[in-house]
């Protein structure tokens, strides 16, 4: 018989602020390292390069607020901001394992991450939103004390981002002939950016394989949100779907980063199941 | 103070749906800095991105001898396992991705070299093979030029010229 207490465990508030953590912990730590890893792309000889990117922001170059932009966005100070963020996920983990929540590294990562797109628009991702998303969330909720009213909301906030994203996805698909038509699939992993050989030679060998798989995700994506009025012992399967999904994406699509940034949502969405049905 | 916050979430939410709504653009252009940190949710949608794209550049002497193209990177045929956990290496790609992609549309949007020539995508892009050209190039000479091409392929499609540059001066650094 399986053992669903670790999984009737996110009732609790303080569980599921503590799965958040962990799970965004490993995340943000895997993302900030391999931003270090590829500092050259953020240098000035970059092609994120600052001294270029400035240029294109009315903010950087004609505000009050532009000297503090570009003090925080310089090279060295972002470079240091990498190094914060690391350091910062990694306190996150131990914290998370000691069950300890602090509002002020949450504030202090969200600022970190903020400074990435302040920077550049480009280079970033779903993956990078949600972590926003959720920082941003805990934040406030973890702020106003974790059994607050308040608290909740933050959790709500994020499974909605999260139901959202999922719905947003699926209907883009279904009103896009490209997905329709079922070759979006062959075209996505045709390329080595996204792509992955074995898969597209499984796929463009048997059409009925990538028809299938098109409308899977199509209904999994748009009908994701009906998981909020599932009683929690039948969500489960949408639940294992979605990472199974992300699990997919990781290995056939090198989209490491989704995996963790969307699991992390996935304690919120559980104890919003769990507050609407089993209260 | 609590309806405070749930208003702020729930109004993220309600942009974070309406943002895919292409006729309110013109709503959302008006505050890009703020909509840059409203999530927007459509991946691989509704166009989904199907070829690679290929950054290669080459030196003008000026007495017009041109060197052969170089591709400034390329792309594994094959993701190693380890990728599922570690990629950094889709850091450059995809905001070359980004960058091209923007290039493009923008090129097609305003049809003028010179408005092309000074976007932000086109400055990304030449300053940073304009750097690299100065770190490897043994050919690189003070008064040498430059020109880079932007290409597509995929396992599909064959090799397609996307964007031509224009031929610049290198910097003196």
């Amino acid at each position: 018989m399986i053992n669903l207490d670790t999984y009737y465990a996110f009732k609790d508030i303080t569980f599921t602020y503590q799965v958040t953590l962990y799970i965004l912990s490993i995340g943000l730590f895997i993302t900030s390292l391999e931003d270090l890893k590829t500092w050259s792309v953020f240098q000035s000889e970059g092609i994120l390069s600052w001294k270029v990117s400035k240029l294109g922001l009315r903010y950087t170059t004609k505000s009050p607020i532009a000297k503090l932009l570009n003090f925080c966005l310089n090279d060295k100070a972002f470079k240091g901001s990498i190094y914060l963020r690391i350091f910062g996920a990694i306190l996150l983990f131990i914290f998370s394992v000691f069950n300890i929540i602090s509002p002020s590294l949450l504030i202090a990562l969200f600022f970190f991450k903020i400074l990435i797109a302040l920077r550049s628009p480009y280079g970033l991702d779903g993956a990078y939103q949600m972590h926003l998303v959720i920082l941003f969330a805990l934040s406030i909720g973890s702020l106003c004390g974790i059994c607050s009213k308040i608290s909740i909301i933050s959790l709500c906030f994020i499974a909605g981002e999260l139901v959202i994203s999922y719905f947003i996805s699926g209907i883009t698909k279904l009103t896009s002939p490209a997905w329709r038509k079922s070759f979006a699939l062959n075209a996505i992993f045709s390329t080595r950016t996204y792509g992955h050989s074995l898969f597209f030679r499984l796929i463009s060998q048997r059409n009925v394989l990538a028809t299938s798989m098109s409308w899977m995700i199509f209904l999994f994506e748009t009908l994701f949100f009906l998981v909020i009025f599932l009683h929690p012992m039948h969500a489960i399967v949408l639940l294992v779907t979605g990472l199974l999904f992300h699990l997919f994406n990781a290995v056939f699509m090198g989209l490491n980063d989704f995996l963790f940034a969307f699991s992390a949502a996935y304690p919120a969405l559980i104890y919003c199941i769990h507050k609407i049905h089993l209260n | 103070m609590f309806w405070t916050v749930a208003l702020i979430f729930g109004f993220i939410l309600l942009l974070s749906l309406l943002r895919e709504i292409k006729r309110l653009d013109f709503i959302w252009n008006r505050f890009p800095i703020f909509m840059q940190f409203v999530p927007t949710w459509s991946f691989f949608a509704p166009l989904p991105n199907m070829f690679d794209y290929h950054l290669l550049y080459r030196e003008i002497s000026n007495n017009g001898k041109v060197q052969e193209w170089k591709e400034v990177y390329s792309l594994e045929d094959q993701r190693p396992i380890y990728c599922l956990i570690w990629n950094p290496e889709k850091r450059f790609s995809k905001a070359f991705l980004d960058l091209a992609m923007d290039l493009i549309r923008f090129s097609e949007k305003v049809q003028d070299n010179k408005q092309v020539c000074t976007s932000l995508p086109y400055l990304q892009i030449l300053n940073y093979l304009d750097s690299l050209c100065r770190k490897q190039s043994n050919f690189c000479q003070k008064l040498s030029k430059i020109q880079f091409l932007i290409l597509t392929n995929s396992r599909i499609y064959d090799y397609d010229i996307l964007f031509l540059s224009e031929i610049h001066p290198l910097s003196n650094g």
